[in-house]
């Protein structure tokens, strides 16, 4: 299937074990991957991590993973875990001398780790085998392959009415790049085998499972892990947190105001409501908050006040919170407006774990409803780095901008679309005056994480090529160019990006690397900037990836990040450089250039040419080689009818040849530095007239020309996808500035197939500053007719 | 208003004929509107009728208005090409349709001639009609009889329409009608002829009693319960004569493989033949979670639980799964069938967490059109297919265009949508959505039950409530005779390989049930044991009629309908192949199942995934709710595959039933005992000891031997079939 072999990738790093490790924890990980020597660096995205002490190693046998890679070597790093390291995802990459990872993640809890003791299955399936693990620890388990159904038993020994919180980690630990579907289930059972609680599913983790319930007696209780569907388990890690803290499922009001401490209620806990004082911090944004549960609720911190329901609105902004705790309730909110006011209304319900599935609606005073929404996209969440088919939580929370049609009062109103109801259905609007923001964003269109597409690569003294997107900002206005700004770049390297005229939202942006720039790897921004004077944008970066990649497209686990992550590697063993052309690209046109390769230090490997960067209307050759020994090569750019005249620059990308050419996995990649010149409107059209030829004859075409700019000397005109059988004869014509009409002799031969040939076009070489140009035109028709019979004189 | 009798009398005119009363049963009877002739939905040769009428109004249009003074020439009316195509005197690609003589020509010319009128808006409306009488009974010498066909008006009045109604009958082996009613018998047995008028089908049953019926006496035998009484009254109108009782080791293997979907084991079949209490074996099979996997399964199939891991429709695996679990929880806890049903229908939320609501992600397996639901959801739960009246009214039934987009407005507010992820789906009501609209003119639809009241949607209250509740009730009430039939005649189905209407899910007037007491009969207990499923399988199981022999005697041997004496059914592809499994001890396995699970514990059938048994033995691929899609047949290929394929070859050599007996030491005489038990349930006849002993003297220990008679035994038919 197309679909499945597009994503026959290779990866750098396809996973590293163990999964997780507790917080105060010193541990030995492995990466295992391909293209893994010379390991330097590991890249955390989030703080609380150190690394000590590389090794790397070849594995004695290459394993294939199901996406079409495969793993052949390793390497290992201990990670210092400092007590204080938050908990939860930590993503990050592995920087190599010549390379640098996708994103992978490892996971801290707060509990210390115990290792899961079965090595065959079989081991500890059964009540009798269970392992015994004391509160307030995590499991790391592995479902193990084999055609059985693997399952894993745990004792505890808990007395009555003690807490006995169990959590999963498994489809959120995104094990694999693919094909890692490892879907889990919990149940706790008493001494006698009987089920006392079961999940599989929740709102808060989704596919991961919790459960929270006080023990009815003292006695050992036995936790199940098992695979909620059978899937020939591989890669089948999980991380089961056992402990007798209290779990919120959910947490009222789930926000409140930056710097407040904040009077809230611990919901879902088997003891009943819990009341907690929490200090939230000063910056706006998600706080997340844990009191000894293995994973936080997350919290809004906003900059203005809460309105509880049941409260009145006095003033906006402000956060409404409530709780649709019933079947069929519906909340309603009141709030004045003055005409022509806009406010950006942001639900958070889902998006926080609360089981709701909100829908918000707004009417005036008198009843009529205005203005309805019910679920989003996740561009419209600000996750711009995604696919269509990536499906989260959070889209199921609307996002409105709502602007008063007059004076007035309104109505909001909170139910929940599918009419259910319940203790933990929390919600929260944010009502906010608009602002104008744009968002960058490094996305392969298959948002899958392809290192030679999504990564920020940069060999000492070269450059490297890719491109930046932009995107709109809920709300925002603001429609005009944009410019660029890179935010903590290493020292030694710069941005060049061109700059976004209105309604382009892709170009080509260079970065380049010094050549005394350390070595290095860092975490960046790059900015949307306004270029009208005096708007002011709010911007920021995306890069969203999927983990447990699926067919259908449909992965389990997305990853969004804010930061793009970018290393300075050891000198490329070549530069590359395009010779800037003298003569400009016609619209419809072809335009030649000459590349050269500077090799170092001894290369004479054969390089890949590779312009995955052309701005929009521009498109290239296949790849080109430059055979080894060899430092130069032609490649060709053409452009579409209807690209913009006006200047345009791009850089040609190349690589070393061996390892994997589509994911770039043990290549080394440079750009050539910008070349600029000009897309032009086109010399001339040519129509060309309908003609007609026998087999075994000649014939001639005709073709009008229409001169829409002068160009100097002659120009060779000739006929190009003539039909099999059918090819130009005597010289081929030239014409000049000011010809009105040029002539093609046309011979088909005898085995011509017979039929009405479309789309024969012209091909028009112009010299320009001693360049060829080459421009396409016309569109005609030619017919090939059988023989007629002739008279014998012939 | 002109007056009744003249109205009415079509072959004496006085008055005028009326378009829809007199002018559209012509092309009813003549056969003009129907599929293969101008009734096709593109029309034939240029002109289009409503497909047997279902639009008066356009059909008028398109006669009178749409070629004006062509088709319908008022002023020389015999030269209308409506009448001159009929008379086959142009040339007709139909030929000619009557004679001038005839009673339609003369209709159809009075109503040129009196200027084509169109009818006025008061013209009643057909509201019944009768075929009289009703049953006709062939005996000795009787070989023709006429029926009379009366149609009822909506003004009150009754008209006979003999010559204008459409004949057919159900089996013309048995008896036949031509198209005045008359009815002639050709062999014994029974069966129904159908007269159709109108928007009605109505049917007489006619039983052609045997030739030589005269020595026959009513046999004296005890019925076991209401079942047997039904049966025997019906075998006894038809003379004939039920089998006798299956032996103890017929019925145990029969029972077994109904019941659990396996054969006994041999400690089974010792166990049982020690005590020969059929009744306790019942009760005990019943409890079994094989039974429950046999009833989740074939409720499965009913509702396509089909898993899809490229789903972007919320049928993944694993909803496939969940909901496959659900379905076996309610059989395992023996939920009443009403209540079963009922979530089902109603079912909204979370299709992970709520599994009842997957009826609406695996009945469209992809985009929801609540047309195609509601057809499934009538044809599963009703037995009945109203698909036909999406654009006509239903020539052999009695649904109409406004039943079909009624009953779909039940099905219009349902909606769905991604949830938390991308296997999560949410179906949910919205009251708000508009209803089905008629296809003719664009009418919403208020939600009509089937055959029943147009459901009151008007006031605030029921305006917003699901409409599907109200749907739920109406169809699991014990009074709906449809749902309550329909889910008796299925459970019978499983027991006797046919439906009493069969198939069982195309229930319509002109597929009468064979046994319309029965059926009935069943009906009720089922509602009476609150739907309890067990409690009318056990009525069925402990039947004299389910446990006659499939031996059949000189006058029930041709019977194939009334259940006179056991049919023999080829097993189900999951059946055998878990007999196979068990048999020969060598378990199968399925892709992404891990070891251990048999076929009918496969949630998704495995047929669909082209497991190649399954497949070639007919297991449903689950595409469609068609009862039909589980081929029972059996084929060139499965035979092929039974003797040449590697399922029976390979398990006979993987498996060490006969190893482990030669260690045991046992003697040729008993492994021969033990290998007819394991498969066939019954100990070898003194002729196959003899024979097969034989082959044991050179070598008593030869493994080669035992396991040609293993292959042997499977390769029978008496093994694959239940008998």
């Amino acid at each position: 299937m197309l679909v499945f072999q597009a994503y026959a990738e290779q990866h750098m790093v396809e996973y590293l074990l163990p999964r997780g490790a507790g917080r105060g924890e010193i541990v030995e990980v492995t990466f295992h991957g391909l293209d893994l020597d010379d390991p330097r660096e590991v890249v955390f995205y989030r703080p609380g991590i150190r690394t000590v002490g590389f090794t790397s190693e070849t594995l004695n046998q290459t394993t294939r993973t199901a996406n079409g890679g495969s793993i052949s070597k390793a390497v290992k790093v201990r990670f210092k875990i400092a007590a204080d390291c938050p908990i939860g995802e930590h993503p990050l990459r592995l920087r190599t001398g010549t390379s640098l990872s996708e994103v992978v993640t490892f996971w801290v809890g707060p509990y210390p780790t115990v290792k899961e003791l079965e090595k065959k299955p079989g081991q500890n399936d059964s009540i009798e085998t269970a392992q015994l693990v004391s509160f307030n620890s995590t499991v790391n388990g592995e479902i193990l392959p084999g055609e059985a159904m693997d399952r894993d038993y745990f004792r505890v020994e808990a007395t009555k009415g003690q807490r006995i919180s169990l959590e999963v980690e498994s489809v959120r630990l995104g094990t694999l790049h693919y094909g890692g579907e490892n879907d889990l289930s919990l149940r706790l059972l008493d001494v006698k085998g009987n089920e006392i609680a079961t999940n599989s599913d929740n709102p808060l983790h989704g596919m991961d499972p919790l459960l929270t319930i006080l023990a009815p007696t003292n006695g050992s209780y036995y936790v199940e892990v098992m695979q909620q569907i059978f899937s020939a388990p591989r890669q089948g890690f999980y991380r089961l947190h056992i402990s007798d803290k209290p779990r919120p499922l959910a947490i009222y009001p789930a926000g409140g105001q930056a710097g407040e401490k904040l009077s809230a209620t611990l919901l879902g806990d088997p003891s009943g409501e819990l009341k907690a004082t929490i200090q939230l911090p000063n910056a706006p944004g998600n706080f997340e908050y844990s009191n000894g549960a293995p994973s936080p609720n997350t919290l809004r911190v906003s900059p203005y006040k809460n309105v509880l329901e049941g409260e009145p609105v006095t003033s906006l902004p402000a956060a409404l919170n409530g709780i649709i705790s019933s079947k069929g309730e519906a909340d309603v909110f009141s709030f004045t407006a003055k005409k022509g006011e806009s406010w950006r209304m942001r639900m958070y319900g889902r998006t926080l774990g609360s089981p709701i599935d909100p829908k918000i609606s707004i009417r005036s005073s008198n009843g009529k409803l205005l203005q309805q929404a019910d679920d989003s996209t996740l561009a419209e969440l600000g996750l711009v780095s995604s696919r269509g088919t990536w499906h989260i939580k959070d889209t199921l929370d609307p996002i409105l901008v709502f602007k008063a049609p007059a004076d007035g009062d309104y109505n909001i109103t909170i139910e929940d679309t599918r009419g259910q109801g319940g203790a933990l259905f929390v919600y929260r609007v944010e009502v906010e005056p608009l602002v104008n923001s744009v968002l960058t964003h490094i996305t392969y269109r298959e948002g899958y994480q392809i290192p030679r597409l999504t990564g920020l690569i940069v060999p000492q003294g070269n450059q490297w090529t890719l491109d930046v997107q932009i995107a709109p900002g809920f709300g925002n206005q603001y429609k005009g160019d944009i410019e660029l700004e890179a935010v903590g770049l290493p020292r030694g390297v710069t941005m060049q990006a061109p700059r976004y005229k209105a309604g382009i939202t892709v170009m080509p942006v260079q970065f380049t690397a010094a050549p005394d720039a350390e070595q290095q790897a860092a975490l960046i921004e790059i900015f949307a900037k306004a270029v009208e004077p005096g708007v002011k944008l709010e911007s920021g970066s995306r890069y969203g990836l999927a983990l447990v990649n699926r067919r259908g497209l449909l992965p389990w686990h997305m990853v969004f990040l804010e930061k793009y992550a970018l290393a300075v590697t050891k000198p490329a063993p070549f530069h590359i450089e395009i010779e800037q052309p003298q003569a400009p690209l016609a619209q419809n046109g072809e335009l030649t250039l000459q590349v050269k390769v500077v090799r170092h230090n001894g290369f004479n490997g054969a390089v890949e040419m590779q312009p995955d960067w052309l701005p929009s209307g521009l498109s290239k050759e296949n790849t080109v080689t430059i055979p080894a020994g060899k430092n130069g090569a032609t490649f060709t750019v053409s452009a579409d009818s209807k690209i913009k005249p006006g200047e345009y620059q791009i850089a040609i990308n190349a690589s070393t040849t061996g390892g994997d050419a589509f994911s770039g996995v043990g290549r080394i990649r440079v750009s050539s530095p910008f070349i600029k010149f000009q897309v032009t409107e086109p010399y001339l059209t040519v129509t060309l007239q309908r003609a007609s030829v026998e087999r075994g004859h000649r014939g001639q075409i005709t073709g009008t020309l229409k001169h829409l700019k002068p160009f100097e000397g002659k120009a060779a005109v000739i006929l190009k996808r003539l039909p099999n059988g059918v090819k130009l004869v005597g010289t081929v014509p030239e014409i000049m500035s000011g010809d009105t009409q040029v002539v093609f002799n046309v011979e088909a031969s005898e085995d011509a197939l017979a039929g009405l040939y479309k789309e024969i076009t012209c091909e028009v070489t112009v010299k320009e500053n001693g360049q060829l140009v080459k421009q396409q035109t016309g569109s005609g028709i030619l017919r090939i007719d059988p023989a007629r019979a002739r008279s014998a004189t012939k | 208003m002109r007056s009744l009798f003249l109205l009415f009398s079509v072959s004496t005119f006085a008055a005028t004929p009326s378009f829809r009363l007199d002018v559209m049963p012509v092309f009813f009877r003549a056969g003009c509107n129907s599929g293969g002739c101008h009734g096709s939905a593109s029309g034939k040769d240029g002109f289009r009728l409503s497909l047997f009428g279902y639009d008066p109004a356009g059909d008028y249009y398109r006669l009178t208005q749409q070629m004006v003074g062509r088709r319908i020439d008022v002023a020389v009316p015999e030269q209308s090409l409506l009448l001159m195509k009929a008379l086959g005197k142009v040339p007709h690609t139909g030929g000619q349709r009557f004679k001038v003589n005839s009673e339609h020509y003369q209709t159809l010319l009075h109503w040129i001639e009196a200027g084509a009128p169109d009818d006025s808006e008061t013209v009643p409306t057909a509201t019944g009609l009768a075929i009289v009488p009703d049953k006709i009974l062939f005996q000795g010498k009787d070989k023709t009889r006429k029926v009379k066909v009366m149609a009822t008006y909506s003004d009150g009045s009754e008209r006979d329409v003999t010559r204008l109604a459409l004949y057919l009958t159900n089996n013309a082996a048995n008896a036949g009608i031509d198209d005045q009613g008359n009815v002639s018998a050709v062999t014994s047995g029974a069966t129904n002829v159908f007269a159709r008028f109108a928007k009605f089908t109505t049917g007489a049953e006619v039983i052609v009693l045997p030739q030589n019926s005269a020595g026959y006496k009513k046999p004296s035998v005890k019925p076991a319960n209401y079942i047997d009484e039904l049966i025997s009254s019906r075998l006894d109108k038809l003379r004939i004569l039920p089998s006798g009782l299956a032996d103890d080791q017929q019925f145990l293997r029969r029972v077994y493989l109904d019941l659990i979907g396996l054969p006994p084991s041999t400690d089974e079949y010792r166990r049982f033949m020690a005590s020969r209490n059929r009744a306790k074996l019942i009760d005990e099979l019943m409890e079994r979670d094989e039974f429950a996997d046999v009833w989740a399964t074939k409720w499965s199939e009913m509702v396509k639980v089909l898993g899809d891991t490229n789903s972007g429709s919320g049928t993944d695996p694993k909803v496939a799964q969940i909901y496959y679990k659900w379905i076996r929880e309610q059989v395992k806890k023996n939920a009443p069938l009403d209540q079963f049903v009922r979530a089902q229908v109603q079912g909204s939320g979370s299709n992970l967490s709520d599994p009842q609501a997957n009826l609406y992600t695996m009945l469209p397996q992809g985009n929801y059109q609540a047309k195609a639901v509601a057809q499934d959801v009538a044809q599963v739960f009703t037995g009945v297919r109203i698909q036909c009246a999406e654009c006509h009214n239903h020539p052999f039934d009695r649904w109409t265009m406004d039943d079909y987009y009624g009953f779909v407005s039940f099905f219009t507010g349902v909606k769905r949508k991604y949830g938390a992820d991308a296997v999560e789906f949410y179906i949910y009501n919205d009251p708000n959505a508009p209803t089905a609209k008629h296809l003719l003119d664009g009418r919403p639809m208020a939600p009509k039950f089937l055959g029943g009241q147009i459901l009151d949607t008007k006031g605030a209250q029921n305006k917003m409530q699901d409409p599907r509740d109200a749907l739920a009730d109406w169809l699991t009430s014990p009074d709906n005779a449809m749902f309550r039939q329909n889910m008796a005649n299925r459970i019978w189905a499983h027991f006797f390989g046919r439906g009493i209407v069969e198939p069982v899910d195309d229930v319509r007037i002109s597929n009468p049930p064979s046994n319309r007491d029965l059926i009935e009969a069943l009906g009720r207990k089922l509602a009476e044991y609150h739907f309890d499923l067990k409690a009318l399988i056990r009525d069925i199981c402990n039947s004299r009629t389910y446990q006659a022999s499939s031996l059949g005697n000189a006058t029930n041997k041709s019977d194939d309908l009334q259940f006179s004496h056991a049919a023999v059914r080829r097993l189900r592809a999951d059946v055998m192949l878990d007999a196979i499994s068990q048999v020969t001890g060598v378990k199968t396995t399925f892709n992404n199942f891990p070891t251990g699970y048999r076929a009918s514990q496969v949630f998704d059938g495995g047929a669909h995934y082209g497991h190649y048994f399954l497949k070639t033995f007919g297991l449903a691929s689950r595409e469609t709710v068609n009862a039909a899609d589980t081929r029972m047949e059996p084929t060139l290929s499965q035979a092929l595959h039974l003797i040449n394929g590697n399922t029976i070859d390979e398990k006979v050599a993987k498996g060490t039933v006969i190893s482990g007996m030669l260690k045991a030491n046992k003697s040729p005489a008993e492994m021969l005992d033990e290998l007819y038990i394991r498969a066939l349930t019954r100990v070898p006849t003194v002729i196959e000891k003899k024979k097969l002993l034989a082959m044991t003297d050179s070598d008593p220990k030869d493994r080669k031997v035992y396991e040609d008679i293993f292959w042997g035994l499977l390769n029978s038919t008496e093994f694959a079939f239940n008998h």
